[in-house]
């Protein structure tokens, strides 16, 4: 009866968690990293400190790994085509956002990385063997964006796909079991291209998702006013070259570990000069309290 | 039926829900309570009071991450530390950032609920990622209250036995109580 009880109370706050979804629209992904200073949020929850991200160029180039998923037995050219398919969706929004993309080679590279004085590639990759993050394998896509702080300018997108621990299909799902790959592609790229969440229920980047349908495939109005709000018509665009920042390389580029002139940033309030002490401080302090633990407990 | 507890229980996180504005990214299956805590070598009310950020190669992959320090108050299970060092997906180096969407954003001086998971003997990550953050909501007159991460990803079959519903919207003390129960109904 307790137990009951309590699911009965869960199911309240989650009957108007999930109400109160309607209550707001999509947001933006901004520049502001709550962990280096305060980013106030609107009452939708949108953040409103920092700059806004967007794709600066008019074209932008993606790249899917070569190998695909062997396990669940989508091939890159597969894959290839339901990232075009789901970027279409939203370059087919009303305002003809102006932004486009184009399939470049197949990449050998399976990292996510970002060159800063190398080529790179806007890659789209599963991870078959191993889920290389701490959450279980619970999660089915994870898309990594770099940018610059300043501008606000992104400058590459990586989407890695969980297959090791998910069943993610290609066709129409055939069960609860079965996640739709289109509609978790068309999401992530959502995300590509700068959006954070909505709150409207039914929108692509709304936060919920219910495996074995194909939901998020369709972009709803609000989905449409987030893309056309980050690429409108007016905004100013140069040649179209659908090249990644600093050319496009299939394989993984490599370059010195440690680049931009330094290895750490640091809390609001201390000196750049003092960071890569400031780091050392912080790991040998962790260093120094386990080994105090466990002199003291032997 | 409900006690008048739980009724007022489960309309107080219902009413935060209302207000907590929460940011989706990327896409998860949501983890039940037992799920979050065998993802879980401690769970403990701590602040983050210092974060610094490198690149650093991560499962193979060359990422910025973030080193939080934390202040912890409360620890519920697992050993107490004083001042563990947890290290985030994303960041900023220079004039490069890196949003990695559903990490935990841990806010500098924001007291929050966190489930931790042990990555080596002097490091930790946060179970689950932004699943396993709840940052607490404060008013001068009324108890803190958890509140989703904003970092939330969109997550997939959420349902009433999800950590976050259970959650979120609870008093420190109720949700202490959930906890405690889930872990000892979990062994």
């Amino acid at each position: 009866m307790r137990r009951g009880s309590r699911l009965a109370a869960s199911g309240l706050a989650l009957g108007v968690l999930l109400v109160s979804a309607t209550a707001s629209g999509y947001c933006r992904t901004t520049t502001c990293d709550p962990r280096r200073q305060a980013c106030p949020r609107d009452a939708q929850g949108c953040m409103t400190g920092g700059i806004p991200l967007a794709w600066p160029e008019a074209c932008v180039g993606f790249s899917v790994q070569r190998d695909g998923s062997v396990k669940l037995g989508i091939d890159a050219g597969t894959l290839r085509g339901i990232v075009t398919d789901a970027f279409a969706t939203w370059q087919a929004a009303a305002c003809a956002p102006t932004i486009a993309w184009s399939p470049l080679e197949d990449a050998s590279c399976a990292e996510v990385q970002y060159n800063s004085q190398a080529p790179n590639a806007n890659l789209w990759l599963f991870r078959d063997e191993v889920w290389p993050y701490d959450d279980g394998g619970k999660t089915l896509a994870l898309t990594t964006v770099t940018y610059n702080l300043k501008t606000g300018a992104i400058y590459d997108a990586d989407v890695e796909l969980n297959a090791a621990q998910n069943l993610l299909v290609a066709r129409d799902p055939r069960g609860p079991r079965e996640v739709d790959l289109r509609s978790i592609v068309t999401h992530e790229a959502g995300h590509v291209l700068g959006l954070a969440h909505s709150g409207e229920p039914d929108a692509v980047m709304n936060e919920r998702y219910r495996s074995g349908t194909t939901s998020l495939r369709e972009l709803t109005a609000d989905d449409v006013s987030g893309v056309c709000a980050i690429y409108p018509a007016d905004r100013p665009l140069g040649v179209c070259r659908p090249v990644p920042r600093h050319g496009f390389s299939p394989s993984c580029a490599t370059e010195a570990p440690l680049e931009e002139g330094g290895c750490c940033s640091v809390a609001p309030g201390r000196r750049r000069g003092s960071e890569a002490l400031a780091l050392a401080a912080l790991l040998g302090g962790a260093l120094l309290a386990a080994t105090r633990r466990r002199a003291r407990r032997a | 039926m409900l006690t008048r507890r739980q009724l007022l229980s489960g309309l107080g996180a219902a009413a935060w829900s209302l207000q907590a504005g929460v940011a989706r990214a990327t896409t998860a299956r949501a983890l039940d309570l037992p799920e979050l805590l065998r993802l879980s070598g401690a769970v403990s009310v701590a602040t983050p009071i210092e974060a610094q950020s490198r690149w650093e190669r991560v499962g193979g992959q060359r990422r910025i991450v973030t080193y939080v320090r934390l202040q912890l108050e409360q620890t519920w299970l697992g050993e107490p530390e004083a001042q563990p060092l947890v290290r985030t997906l994303g960041g900023q180096v220079g004039d490069t950032g890196q949003v990695v969407h559903g990490e935990a954003p841990l806010a500098l001086g924001q007291r929050a609920l966190l489930f931790l998971t042990p990555r080596t003997r002097e490091l930790r990550s946060v179970a689950g990622m932004a699943q396993g953050h709840y940052p607490l909501l404060e008013g001068p007159r009324s108890p803190a209250r958890l509140t989703q991460s904003p970092g939330l990803p969109t997550l997939v079959d959420v349902d009433a036995a999800s950590a976050v519903v259970r959650l979120s919207g609870q008093r420190l003390d109720d949700a202490s109580r959930l906890v405690v129960e889930a872990a000892r109904e979990a062994r």
